[in-house]
């Protein structure tokens, strides 16, 4: 039994110092996943948190009214005198002005335009409800979640008695404009300002600083001015954001005379703001080809711009993409430099074109979140999850593009 | 010493005739070369006459600027912004350095083959085909086909990839990688090939095909080869140079510098006592 206790000379104890090595590696690599579980723990805080308070944003509350046709015709087009006229007729046991007005609360600031794009003919219509009493049918009728008098709150128990009462997909959140009414309220116009802004933000820079890395990195002599050129555009990379926001209120508004909150000059201060940030990533994925490829194509009598176009960007194509999506993607949720060029203000209509007066997400977020209502606090955190969605998306089209163009060798 | 003077009796006992009863006039000539980088003398006075239709070996231990030799021929050396040339190249009585010459042109006629196989990631058909393409060599898709078709079969290469011509030409293996970079360099018709140690990363067997490939090339083309196994310079090449620290110690025919070195450096090397 004495040949079990003894240690074999092949195990790690008969060798000194090798399981204090073992301990060091393996206290290594805790440390490691320690770090990645802190790290997402804090995302799945933020997500979890930020989907518990937004996702109300995604959906409203309805209330069902009877309707007759003849009241249609009675109202002849004045859709408010519809709306008084159906309220009245459903609830006749209301009455007294205030009480009336009361009622009239829980009904929503948009049931109007509801109103005018039915159809005459139903026996019954669905209205969506007043933010207040959407908040409090979300909050499941609590006492003090809203704004709402302990009568109204007995009519809104009454009208879920009833069954009149409905939750639906808001489309309207995702299709509207700003409104002051927050049942009205959307990230739509907030979206395309976005989408426009990207645009040229894309269409500037990237071309711009792809063809300026690939000057730099493959045809420019390399002596102490093109030295100088990458430390000014290493330092315009971490130029705050605010002062290319400053450059292009005096420069593109002030100087050349550019339409004000436009989607346009907003797309062209974020081009600004994203050109070296792509210029690095390019160079980089220029640097990263190996020579061999390059002097394959020279040796064969290619001409250094056949070399670089037909080889070289061919492949630091992806590398370049990926560049400009992150690049994109902070340009997408820059708020400081459009404020600068009045992309802050309050716009209710989605743009039609560049050029038209526009707002982006992250505008929208700020704007919402200074909002004393309590339903633009949902607005507020639904609008951050429609912009976290938009992110998540550009990433993917980042690794599905660099998975297209990416070749093996 | 005397494994490889065996093998190299064997085989060079034809090419030996040939050489000594024709003299082969020079493809390229060069005078008084000398190259530095960064006032670095890279190569030191270097005359050296280039065979046509024949293999020229340069042999030597690393660092005795044999390759920067080689890339001074097709003037691959431009690519280094310090590198500098002094000295008279000639290909076919022309001056390589001279002011109205365009390297695209030079190249053209001057083909080289790389240390490691270095094939587009493209395909096999289009690493062919980008030469003749960009020279516009081929006016319809039906001549191309024939031109990368005749280049991989004189590559010896086309019974291996002939099914699968749209493969990546990273996908062969390396001897293929190797031999697909011969078909590409050969697509354009060149005078001259340079090789810089085509074998350095082969196996024994990848290595027998690329000689027996070089032997026939030779029929066409002027073939100028680094190589630093003796046993290939000796196997190969007709003519042989030995450079030592810079400087080109003793040229001559192979079958002369084998077997009766006249410098006592050249004779250290082949023998395997410095290296």
């Amino acid at each position: 039994m004495t040949d079990l206790i003894q240690i074999s000379p092949l195990s790690a104890k008969a060798v000194p110092g090798l399981t204090g090595r073992y301990r060091t590696e393996r206290n290594f690599q805790r440390l490691g996943r320690l770090a990645i579980a802190m790290s997402l723990g804090f995302l799945m805080f933020l997500i979890v948190s930020i989907s518990y308070q937004g996702v109300g944003a995604f959906f409203k509350t309805e209330i069902r009214f009877d309707v007759e046709p003849a009241w249609h015709d009675e109202a002849a087009g004045d859709s408010y005198a519809l709306l008084r006229h159906i309220v009245r007729e459903a609830e006749p046991e209301i009455s007294g002005r205030k009480a009336r007005r009361d009622f009239f609360r829980l009904i929503g600031a948009d049931a109007e335009d509801v109103l005018r794009a039915t159809i005459p003919d139903k026996k019954f219509i669905w209205l969506p409800a007043s933010d207040d009493m959407d908040m409090a049918v979300k909050a499941d009728f609590e006492e003090g979640a809203s704004r709402l008098t302990e009568q109204q709150l007995d009519w809104v128990r009454m009208l879920a008695e009833e069954d009149r009462t409905r939750t639906r997909f808001n489309m309207g959140f995702l299709t509207n404009g700003d409104s002051r009414d927050a049942e009205r309220a959307g990230v739509g116009g907030a979206l395309i300002g976005s989408l426009l802004t990207l645009v040229i933000c894309f269409l500037l820079s990237f071309f711009v600083g792809v063809m300026t890395a690939v000057y730099l990195e493959e045809f420019a002599a390399k002596n102490n001015w093109t030295a100088f050129l990458e430390v000014n555009i290493n330092n315009l990379a971490s130029v705050p954001s605010i002062i290319f926001g400053l450059l292009g209120l005096a420069l593109f508004l002030n100087i050349f005379g550019l339409p004000r909150s436009s989607s346009l000059v907003g797309g062209m201060v974020l081009a600004l703001m994203t050109l070296p940030t792509i210029i690095i990533a390019s160079r980089v994925s220029l640097q990263a080809i190996p020579p061999s490829i390059r002097e394959a194509a020279l040796a064969l009598g290619a001409t250094q711009i056949q070399m670089v176009f037909h080889h070289v960007v061919p492949l630091a194509l992806p590398g370049m993409l990926t560049g400009a999506i992150l690049g994109m993607a902070r340009a997408l949720g820059e708020t400081a430099p459009l404020m600068m060029i009045g992309m802050v203000a309050f716009i209710a209509d989605p743009p039609g074109s560049f050029t038209d007066p526009a707002t982006a997400m992250p505008v929208q977020i700020f704007l919402w979140s200074d909002s004393p209502e309590r339903a633009f606090a949902e607005k507020t955190a639904g609008a951050i999850i429609v912009l976290i969605l938009f992110l998540i998306l550009m990433n993917l089209g980042a690794v599905l593009l660099r998975r297209k163009f990416e070749k093996k060798w | 010493m005397v494994e490889i003077m065996d093998t190299y009796i064997e085989i060079k006992s034809v090419n030996v005739m040939a050489t000594t009863d024709n003299p082969t006039p020079p493809k390229m000539t060069t005078k008084n070369v000398s190259v530095s980088y960064d006032n670095n003398r890279a190569l030191k006075n270097v005359h050296l006459n280039i065979a046509e239709n024949r293999v020229t070996a340069l042999i030597g231990p690393s660092g005795c600027g044999k390759t920067t030799y080689l890339r001074c021929l097709n003037r691959m050396n431009d690519l280094i912004a310090t590198c500098k040339v002094e000295g008279e190249i000639k290909l076919g009585g022309h001056d390589i350095y001279a002011r109205d010459v365009d390297v695209e042109v030079l190249r053209r006629r001057i083909g080289m083959v790389f240390q490691k196989a270095n094939p587009f990631p493209k395909s096999i058909f289009d690493n062919v085909a980008y030469g003749p393409r960009i020279h516009g060599l081929a006016n319809s898709k039906e001549e191309l086909d024939a031109i990368v078709q005749k280049s991989l079969r004189r590559a010896g290469l086309l019974d291996e990839v002939e099914n699968r011509l749209n493969a990546s030409g990273t996908s062969l293996s390396g001897g293929q990688q190797q031999r697909l970079c011969i078909a590409r360099a050969i697509a354009i018709e060149p005078e001259v090939i340079l090789m810089d140690e085509p074998c350095s990363a082969l196996d024994p067997i990848a290595t027998a095909k690329i000689e027996e490939l070089i032997n026939e090339l030779k029929e066409r083309y002027t073939i100028v080869i680094v190589t630093h196994s003796m046993q290939q310079a000796a196997r190969v090449s007709d003519y042989t140079a030995y450079f030592h620290l810079g400087e080109l110690v003793e040229q001559g025919e192979t079958n002369r510098i084998f077997t009766a070195p006249k410098n006592s450096k050249t004779e250290a090397y082949i023998t395997g006592r410095i290296g």
